[in-house]
């Protein structure tokens, strides 16, 4: 299980930033605490100090008589000191000879204390704080000239400094939880001053992806991240331009493809021209003679009328595909597509011994193209099959419904099968084909299967080819039903129009 | 405190008898060089004085001295017993204190001590300035101020001025009318008899130039000196009877130097102001007897309770 979490860049920052920032400002607190504590307890172990010299002075001359009474007296009086919790004076032998404490207690003693001649034996102040038992012991012998006359042992109550020690550690806990989160709020901004632009270009390079090229970031701000969307704007820019040169570019290829396509079916188009103007002008020679014969007539004129329409539908046919063509999508029956394809083509492939046979399937779900791109396809297919077959053959072409993409997964398309019975494609050409200027044939450009493979991928859809060497070749153009995951290039489908045109 | 806290405290007391002895303050060895001094305050004596014992004890360690120390007794019989018993080797005090110490345990002087550059000083007595007091006989039913009953220029030479004078004294314990025919006199305690004075207890007190000098200007302006006493010495070192000869000489020998050593010129500036150690002149052992005389002869039993 991948316990991992995807964090946003802002909430990683933000995170980051906080976590050193709350380091810091508890290891900030946790010194100040300290340190006032360390300097409260100095403050009394300095007091204590000053308390017992000031003790020392009253208690030398005492001892050096030692005067038990005014020992005893000394003794009490320290109680004076402020938070003296006990008090106790050692003569030589480390004997109490004076006490005082707080709960009174009467510790005087004539047994020699061992605490007492530690401290006689001792030649310095000594400050013992036992924060556990909350009590600062401060001792130090007494001397007068070389002699050591005895000790001092002060005991001071800690309890109203470690009150002082609380109610500045709450004192600092408070002022940092205010300074942590005015922090993390001024962290909070900062981040998300940092983060957005980072998403904004985020977004962006998405959107370019996708193929938006007019979006811009749009960020004004004169460091770092300003420059960089400036300049990101700026790549947009320059590559929104090269889209558009490269579309002209490809609609230049495309039509002169066209173009190259047309003039390819030059012999089969005027074949198909000449022969009904052949019969208008046979009925016309002898009209004259015959222009009393009713029925002739009658013929002659169902004879032109018919001949001539179909030499314009012809050459309205021919015009459309020629013509360059404001891109539209539309949904189309892609049996009508095809049909209308094989009738431009059906006179050149006679003209070359080709029959094209048809097999559509009927109630064949509408697809949304560009029915002129889409009729580029067909007519490069098609007539890569008519002159892949130099002694003549058949094309077969069908129309099916298909239920699988590309890599397996179930979809839902229109399948186009043109297959002919030309000599097939060599196996180590097959993944060149569309390719490029690959091409087989003495002539043409070699850009007819890459544009068309183009096409249909602008569209949605994929081309696969199967070829057996002199067997023939198939290829399988699929058309997703239903709107384009991805629009054409050339145009953009709009999601909630009945039909749509390319920009 | 309880009846029982008493009994602990009285207990305890009766543990330390040896304690308020002396002699148990010494060395036992001889090797300890062991200084005198009456005071009631052993810590400021003690403070004042170890050096100078230091100093002698370093300089006295060829004659097998190995330390010095100070003992501090409140009262002079103790010292004396201490001197008797040799376990007090020197000690240094005015004149006065000297010549008890000398009657009773045979101690003797061999230096003079100078301090603030004078060898000897004398007793002043002072009033305020229209007072109506001009002379010592003027002080008839008045009442003057000495310091301690045993202050060499603040008490004993004063009152010694006044029986020369034919002045009668009488100490009075209380505030009161004093005869005319006598001066009333009360003791205060030590260098304090001008304020007395000054705070308007007394008629008159005993001081000497110096502690005048001190006073703040105004004040000294308000005053008027009308007697002085004899000139003594400043103050005197001396030893026990018993003490080793060669000791002695090496002592004298030592503090007579000490203002020619640079260390020891230090310390002696330290010690209260001492310009240096001399002899005592000669001449000086006659006026020693008479004030010895008037000390044991007029004040009696006083000089006991010292």
């Amino acid at each position: 299980m991948n316990l991992r979490v995807k964090l946003s860049l802002k909430l990683k920052i933000f995170v980051s930033v906080g976590i050193f920032y709350l380091a810091a400002v508890g290891s900030l607190t946790f010194l100040t605490i300290r340190s006032q504590r360390n300097l409260l307890l100095a403050q009394m172990a300095e007091r204590a100090k000053a308390g017992i010299n000031l003790l020392e002075l009253s208690v030398t001359g005492a001892l050096y008589k030692l005067d038990t009474f005014r020992l005893e007296t000394i003794a009490r009086e320290a109680s004076a000191l402020p938070n003296v919790d006990y008090a106790y004076i050692f003569d030589a032998q480390g004997r109490i000879v004076g006490d005082y404490h707080e709960d009174q207690r009467q510790l005087f003693s004539t047994f020699t204390d061992e605490l007492g001649k530690r401290i006689i034996k001792s030649n310095e102040t000594v400050v013992d704080t036992e924060e556990k038992n909350g009590i600062l012991d401060i001792s130090k012998p007494v001397k007068l000239g070389h002699e050591k006359l005895g000790g001092i042992r002060l005991g001071f109550d800690l309890k109203p400094i470690e009150q002082e020690i609380e109610k500045a550690t709450y004192g600092a806990v408070a002022v940092a939880s205010i300074i942590f989160v005015v922090g993390l709020v001024i962290i909070f901004g900062i981040t998300l001053r940092m983060a957005r632009p980072i998403e904004k270009l985020t977004v962006a390079a998405k959107r370019i992806e996708e193929g938006d090229l007019e979006y811009r970031v749009r960020i004004e701000r004169d460091d770092e991240i300003g420059r960089l969307a400036t300049a990101f704007d700026e790549m947009s820019e320059r590559l929104m331009q090269r889209e558009k040169e490269l579309k002209e570019s490809q609609n230049t290829l495309r039509r002169a493809d066209r173009l190259s396509s047309l003039g390819l079916l030059t012999a089969g188009l005027a074949h198909e021209i000449r022969n009904p103007l052949v019969a208008i002008r046979t009925f016309t020679q002898l009209l004259p003679e015959r222009y009393n014969d009713a029925e002739f007539r009658d013929g002659f004129q169902g004879l032109a009328l018919k001949e001539v329409d179909r030499i314009c539908g012809l050459i309205n046919d021919l015009l459309s595909f020629a013509r360059p063509s404001r891109p539209k999508v539309i949904q189309e029956n892609m049996n009508d597509v095809v049909d209308g394809i094989i009738r431009i083509l059906e006179s050149e492939a006679k003209e070359k011994n080709v029959e094209i046979t048809r097999d559509f399937t009927a109630d064949l779900p509408t697809v949304w193209i560009d029915r002129e791109q889409m009729k580029q396809v067909f007519m490069n297919l098609i007539l890569n099959a008519i002159q892949a077959m130099k002694r003549g053959g058949s094309i077969s072409i069908a129309t099916r419904p298909h239920s699988k993409d590309q890599s397996g997964q179930a979809g839902q398309f229109v399948q186009v099968e043109i297959q002919d019975t030309g000599t097939g494609i060599p196996e180590e050409n097959l993944d060149h084909i569309f390719d490029p200027f690959f091409t087989n044939k003495d002539e043409g450009s070699g850009l007819g299967l890459s544009i068309s493979h183009q096409i249909v991928q602008e569209h949605g859809g994929y081309i696969t080819v199967e070829s057996k060497a002199g067997v023939g070749t198939s290829f399988f153009v699929n058309i997703p039903v239903g709107k384009s995951a991805r629009p054409p290039v050339n145009g953009q489908v709009s999601a909630n129009e009945e039909s749509f045109s390319y920009r | 405190m309880g009846a029982f806290g008493t009994f602990l405290v009285l207990f305890v007391f009766l543990q330390f008898p040896l304690s308020f002895n002396p002699s148990s303050l010494f060395a036992a060895d001889g090797k300890v060089l062991v200084f005198g001094r009456v005071h009631d305050d052993p810590v400021r004596s003690i403070k004042d004085r170890q050096e100078l014992v230091d100093y002698l004890a370093s300089k006295l360690a060829p004659l097998g001295i190995t330390a010095g120390r100070i003992l501090v007794v409140e009262k002079m019989h103790l010292l004396a017993q201490a001197l008797k018993e040799g376990k007090v080797d020197l000690f240094h005090d005015s004149l006065v204190p000297t010549l008890v110490l000398s009657k009773r345990a045979g101690s003797v002087p061999i230096l003079r001590q100078w301090k603030y550059g004078e060898a000897e000083y004398a007793g002043i007595i002072v009033v305020k300035k229209n007072s109506g007091i001009n002379t010592l006989a003027d002080l008839k039913g008045k009442v003057i101020a000495f310091d301690e009953p045993h202050s060499t220029s603040a008490s004993v030479l004063p009152r010694m001025l006044l029986e020369e004078k034919k002045l009668r004294t009488v100490e009075i314990k209380a505030p009161g009318t004093v005869k005319p025919d006598v001066v009333g006199y009360m003791y205060g305690t030590d260098g304090n008899a001008t304020n007395v004075l000054i705070t308007g207890r007394a008629d008159a007190a005993t001081t000497i130039h110096r502690e005048i000098e001190r006073l703040k200007p105004e004040i000294r302006e308000s005053l008027q000196i009308i007697g002085h006493t004899l000139s003594v010495p400043r103050q005197l070192m001396a030893v026990r009877k018993d003490l080793d000869p060669k000791v002695i000489n090496a002592v004298k020998e030592i503090l007579v130097n000490m203002d020619k050593d640079p260390v020891g010129r230090g310390v002696l500036t330290r010690q209260q102001n001492t310009t240096k150690f001399d002899d005592i002149p000669p001449g000086s052992l006659t006026q020693f007897k008479s004030i010895e005389k008037f000390v044991f002869s007029s004040l009696g039993k006083e000089v006991d309770s010292w």
